[in-house]
């Protein structure tokens, strides 16, 4: 077949398909909702990636949190205190690269009032001085605690921006007081939003007090601490981290005199952990997003060759009739296979407007983090010709295979 | 007349010869070649394992710019032998010349290449793509063929002006009456200037009056030279045909017109004999 052969087929491809307009619509929309599937899924992706990349960002790429208890007390939602101030003084001592070791001490839940409004915050926090550059998290307005507001313990706070929406509206909070547990506490400061969680946990809904007043106003302990954040030079590689990450849990083992072969009573976590935990989430998404993917493009499939088999009936005398004028087998064949490939290209045009605006309603209730790009189109593009090829061939093939004879009788 | 062809004159056999006699000396490379020159062409459908022999042992020559009607009645195999001349359809047994070619096994696209060359179909029921314009439908044929787009629009619209449809060449088949449609079919047939136009009852769905204009055509066509072969049951629409051929059985009948000498007849003991019935039931 030359090539001015094969784009007359592909116009008469085309003028069967708008002239069979209604079989066109239902082959497209069968095609169109698979497709869809797969864009939510890709630009679902593509959007994890990203986002895991934001958190990564926040987190810190050349920082380790140390979090007290194991992972299997974690998974049973205790979290025991095991690390102590000794553990913070020898890491400072004894890790060469540590730029900064913060304690943290956190109390969940807690009731905090200012003037008439009452609220419960997510977290009441106890940090360090300089909680912007310790935790990468810098106030949005106002100032950061210093090295005096924790050596006397001052009644000071830094507020998330939920906490400050929740008790104070559109109201400047800066030096306006909170009561949290009957303490009274001057807002210093409102932390950046950070748009993350964890549990039931919102980062942006906590009240973050120098830890010296955490444990002297709040009566916690003078101890133990719930986490340490080791921040090591913003030079380290990733190779360094690792290396450091393995000589801070030899080093934490050893302060905890844990034996060989027991298990670890702290929990490390480092930038490259996040994202290996995405990697497992995204797995997930994938794994289920791809069975519901894979079944609605074989439905859409399944309906493209069940109506083009019953296009070939229906066209029989058609394709006799061009057989009688000089088509052949293989001219038949192409004009099928083009109008199956054309409609499923269709279907991904459509899929893919399907597909960005369900993933722009789930955008919109948070429920997803939708990216379209190129890739996703020509994947896409790509899927519907790969369906309208497998689907389409046996069809075309039959019509390609009608004896001209009893085609014209209206025989198939 | 009969001709004897080179088997013929040693094997004793006589040939049905469609020659005219006034056509025989005009070219004398064409008449040393027939355009049709078929031997003993049997056509037998298989169905359930029952045999249903629809064509016995068939000889025929037909001539470069012959018009023959193939007369008989519903039934008598002659749709069947239009087919097999068309190349739509295959013979069980003998052998097939289409100008001067071996036809009888040709592959699929050796036979479409032929079929888009060589013959023009018309059909009784005109078979008209609905959603094309009668331009579009007279330019089908050129999809498989190699002219230029430009020469084949050209060649399509002097056609349609030819049969007297230049003003309704972008009009739709339901836009058009049955005579109307019959000529955007006809034009259709020869768009690549066939050698063989071949009809199957073209005047079988209109009235006596557009069947009259249509057959005019038909004989204007054949007198530029094209050769025409018309399956019909009318003995008034075969009446316009230079030669006729009566078909009775799957045979050329015998008791045939004055032109035409009776070719030998076969052997009936090894197929079933063929009714109307049983035809239509092996091609469906």
């Amino acid at each position: 077949m030359t090539l001015r052969q094969f784009l007359r087929i592909l116009v008469q491809a085309q003028r069967a398909i708008r002239a069979y307009w209604t079989n066109s619509v239902f082959i497209v929309c069968a095609i169109s909702l698979g497709i869809a599937a797969l864009t939510v899924i890709l630009a679902s992706m593509e959007g994890a990636s990203r986002k895991a990349e934001e958190l990564a960002a926040k987190f810190g790429p050349t920082s380790i949190n140390i979090i007290g208890g194991n992972l299997v007390e974690q998974a049973m939602a205790s979290r025991p205190m095991t690390l102590t101030w000794n553990d913070v003084r020898r890491i400072g001592d004894c890790m060469p690269g540590a730029e900064r070791v913060s304690p943290l001490l956190l109390k969940a839940a807690v009731q905090v009032q200012s003037g008439g409004r009452r609220h419960t915050t997510d977290s009441l926090v106890g940090t360090g001085a300089e909680h912007g550059p310790s935790w990468g998290w810098y106030p949005e307005t106002g100032r950061d605690f210093t090295r005096e507001d924790l050596e006397f313990a001052r009644s000071v706070c830094l507020i998330g921006a939920a906490t400050a929406q929740a008790l104070f509206g559109s109201a400047d909070p800066l030096g306006r007081i909170v009561v949290v547990d009957r303490v009274p506490l001057v807002v210093i400061g409102v932390l950046t939003r950070q748009g993350l969680s964890s549990g039931d946990m919102d980062f942006d809904d906590r009240v973050t007090v120098p830890i010296t007043t955490m444990i002297r106003r709040f009566n916690l302990s003078r101890h133990y601490l719930s986490q340490v954040r080791v921040t090591f030079a913003k030079s380290s590689t990733p190779q360094h981290m690792a290396e450091y990450s393995r000589q801070l849990r030899g080093l934490l083992r050893s302060l905890h005199g844990i034996q060989d072969g027991a298990a670890d009573d702290f929990l490390l976590v480092t930038m490259q952990d996040i994202m290996d935990f995405v990697d497992v989430v995204k797995g997930s998404i994938v794994i289920f997003l791809g069975l519901v993917a894979v079944v609605t493009m074989l439905t859409g499939g399944f309906t493209q060759a069940n109506l083009f088999y019953l296009a070939v009936t229906d066209r029989s005398v058609e394709i006799g009739l061009k057989k009688a004028l000089g088509a052949s087998s293989q001219a038949i064949f192409v004009q099928f296979l083009l109008e199956a490939v054309l409609l499923a290209c269709l279907g991904a045009l459509a899929g893919l407007a399907i597909g960005a605006a369900f993933g722009a309603l789930l955008s919109s209730f948070d429920l997803l983090s939708i990216s379209l790009s190129p890739t996703v189109f020509l994947l896409a593009v790509l899927m519907a010709c790969a369906i309208g090829c497998a689907f389409g061939v046996r069809p075309a093939r039959k019509a390609a295979g009608l004896a001209p004879v009893s085609a014209l009788r209206g025989l198939s | 007349m009969t001709r004897p062809g080179p088997d013929a004159q040693q094997t004793g056999m006589q040939l049905t010869d469609a020659q005219p006699a006034d056509r025989q000396q005009k070219d004398t490379q064409l008449t040393d070649t027939p355009l049709i020159d078929m031997r003993h062409i049997g056509k037998t459908f298989v169905q359930a394992d029952m045999e249903t022999r629809v064509l016995h042992d068939i000889s025929l020559r037909v001539w470069p710019g012959d018009f023959l009607a193939l007369t008989g009645s519903s039934g008598s195999g002659k749709s069947t032998l239009l087919y097999i001349m068309g190349l739509l359809d295959q013979a069980s047994s003998g052998s097939y010349h289409l100008q001067g070619q071996d036809v009888s096994t040709l592959d699929d696209a050796a036979a479409s290449a032929f079929r888009n060359a060589v013959t023009g179909f018309v059909f009784q029921s005109f078979f008209l793509i609905p959603y094309a314009s009668a331009l579009d439908n007279v330019l089908l044929p050129g999809v498989y063929s190699q002219v230029p787009d430009r020469e084949l629009r050209a060649r399509a619209e002097e056609l349609l002006v030819r049969v007297g449809l230049g003003d309704r060449m972008h009009h739709k088949p339901n836009q058009l009456s049955g005579g109307q449609q019959q000529r955007v079919a006809l034009a259709r047939a020869l768009l690549q200037e066939p050698a063989l136009l071949l009809a199957d009852e073209p005047t079988g769905q209109l009235d006596t009056a557009t069947s009259r204009s249509i057959l005019e055509l038909f004989q204007k066509i054949n007198e530029g030279g094209t050769t025409i072969i018309m399956v019909t049951h009318s003995p008034e629409t075969a009446a316009c045909a230079r030669k006729r051929i009566v078909m009775r059985d799957g045979r050329i009948h015998p008791d045939i017109p004055d032109e035409v000498e009776q070719p030998e007849q076969p052997d009936r003991a090894n197929g079933t004999d063929r009714t109307d019935a049983a035809e239509d039931q092996a091609l469906g």
